[in-house]
């Protein structure tokens, strides 16, 4: 991180409070937060409703089995789907949200999907200015703020090749670069490390936590519940079960 | 090679290309569009032509009768018509024109022909003037006359010049119709085979019209070149077709040059129409696709 601590987006993120309020004793503003939030369908219901809260510049692991609502939570968080409960973001509830401030709201979020979605008919760095171009920046612009983040990411020497041609490690990156490089409020990433495991997981993670250190507040999704362990990560337990277990200092 | 940041530029987000299918049908359509114009203007030009010269006019032929050749009868009817009263204006036509004319038509020379002389006689604005007033003086005199009063031609040619102009309108409309719809298909097209980047961009923040402005300018580049191709042709054939039929009757039909500009507006009015419908086919398209 050291080589790239003058990077803009791992500039400190400062905290929205009113200059009056002492910021050591303010509460964190509530980044995303779940009230009694049901995931799955009426005729395949998955955990029992849900409920937590993630301050701004948290960290958190929302870990479960596969078909847990893990990617369904994420779904609600990103405005991409409804459902029974409660879903705020940004303080915003999103059922109540109009058609045109969506978009504004998402691009507050930077996402990591599970299948990556990356554009094999574009080259690595065309695949990150997607990002930019996405939230109506002029994405020429931000070309060398691009390839800072690509370098920072280890993907100086892979930015003219499509992801098709990257390996596995560095098609992840490529995904991580796109959701950091708008240096979003919130990071959504789901099972970002796949099927990687040891240094290729810590080194993916890296960037992510180092994100969390400059106060971006950054949420994973994962089967494996010791993915963060080390971080001080907060872990918000899914499993098919009636109630979810909530480790401490998460839960609403 | 390594990647150039320096000469980066941001990748297309729709489509390079439309193919083949946008290009040659607007071609197809402008072509038929462009010489419907030509025709067109052709027409009102010839139309507006007839109607200045014929306007409240009437011919009157004078017949050579006996030792008295048409040209004397042309003469002397020249003279008793001036004084008639109600009468603006009295010409004997050129005879070269006339003989010029007949030539055309008949395709053969009519030397040693006794043709008759024309005279043009336009009446006073409002004058209630009739084929019996012109007639009488001149009978009286033993003149051989025939008379062609244009006013009754007045009646088909206005009928005529609608029904043409209905017909160059209703084939405008349907060119212009067709283009459109081309274009619509054609941005449906683009958006469904880009749909998971659109799709993509959406979840990144994207609005619909953000990405729906991504796509009329590959479209309306398209148009552009096929109309300008369409309207190059058309007035190559429209020219070619002159040249074949009105050869031989160039003095009494004629062919502007300058009809062939009735072919230029098709190459922006492709441009307006690419443009307009590929945003609004690629904001439907998304609007289905997302």
């Amino acid at each position: 991180m050291w080589a790239y601590a003058r990077l803009p987006i791992l500039a400190p993120m400062s905290r929205k409070a009113e200059s009056s309020v002492d910021e050591s004793t303010a509460p964190l503003p509530k980044v995303v937060t779940f009230e009694n939030v049901v995931l799955g369908t009426a005729e395949h219901p998955g955990a029992a409703p849900l409920s937590f809260t993630v301050e701004q510049g948290g960290l958190c692991l929302l870990a479960g089995p596969a078909r847990a609502g893990k990617s369904e939570a994420l779904a609600r968080i990103a405005l991409e789907c409804g459902g029974g409960g409660r879903v705020l973001l940004f303080g915003r509830d999103t059922s109540r949200l109009k058609a045109r401030e969506v978009p504004l709201l998402r691009r507050r979020i930077g996402r990591i999907f599970q299948d990556l979605r990356l554009d094999d008919d574009l080259n690595a760095f065309d695949n990150v200015a997607l990002a930019v171009r996405a939230i109506g920046r002029p994405a020429q612009d931000s070309r060398h703020q691009i390839a800072e983040v690509l370098a920072w990411l280890g993907l100086a020497a892979q930015m003219g090749k499509r992801p098709k041609r990257l390996s596995n490690l560095d098609r992840r990156r490529l995904a991580v670069a796109r959701a950091v490089i708008n240096r979003p409020t919130l990071i959504i990433a789901d099972e970002p490390t796949g099927e990687l495991t040891g240094k290729a997981a810590a080194a993916l993670l890296r960037p992510l936590i180092d994100m969390h250190h400059v106060g971006t507040t950054v949420l994973i999704a994962s089967r494996r519940a010791d993915l963060l362990v080390d971080a001080g990560a907060t872990v918000i337990a899914l499993a098919p079960s009636p109630a979810p277990d909530v480790a401490a200092g998460a839960a609403a | 090679m390594s990647f150039n940041v320096s000469r980066w530029r941001p990748a297309p987000l729709a489509p390079r290309t439309t193919g083949w299918g946008l290009w040659l049908a607007v071609m197809i359509l402008t072509l038929i569009g462009a010489i419907v114009s030509i025709l067109g203007a052709a027409g009102a030009r010839a139309v507006l032509d007839r109607r200045a010269d014929w306007d409240g006019s009437i011919t009157i032929a004078a017949m050579e009768r006996g030792l008295e050749t048409a040209d004397a009868a042309a003469a002397r009817a020249e003279e008793l018509l001036r004084r008639q009263t109600g009468v603006a204006s009295v010409e004997v036509r050129d005879p070269r024109r006339d003989d010029a004319v007949i030539a055309g038509l008949m395709g053969a020379t009519t030397s040693g022909v006794e043709a008759p002389r024309f005279i043009d006689v336009r009446p006073v604005p409002g004058a209630r003037l009739s084929q019996a007033d012109l007639a009488a003086p001149l009978a009286a005199q033993g003149l051989a006359v025939r008379f062609d009063d244009h006013r009754r031609w007045d009646g088909p040619v206005e009928r005529t010049a609608l029904a043409a102009g209905g017909g160059w309108a209703a084939l405008t409309v349907a060119a212009v119709a067709l283009l459109a719809g081309c274009v619509l298909n054609v941005a449906g097209h683009a958006v469904r085979r880009v749909r998971k980047r659109m799709s993509l961009m959406i979840s990144l923040g994207a609005t619909r019209g953000m990405l729906a402005a991504q796509f009329p300018g590959p479209l309306c580049a398209s148009a552009v070149v096929g109309a300008l191709i369409g309207s190059v042709l058309a007035a190559g054939l429209a020219l070619w077709a002159a040249e074949l039929l009105f050869r031989s009757q160039a003095a009494a039909i004629g062919f502007d040059r300058w009809d062939l500009l009735a072919a230029a507006p098709w190459p922006p009015a492709a441009a307006l129409i690419g443009w307009l419908f590929a945003r609004l086919g690629a904001a439907g398209a998304l609007k289905r696709v997302l």
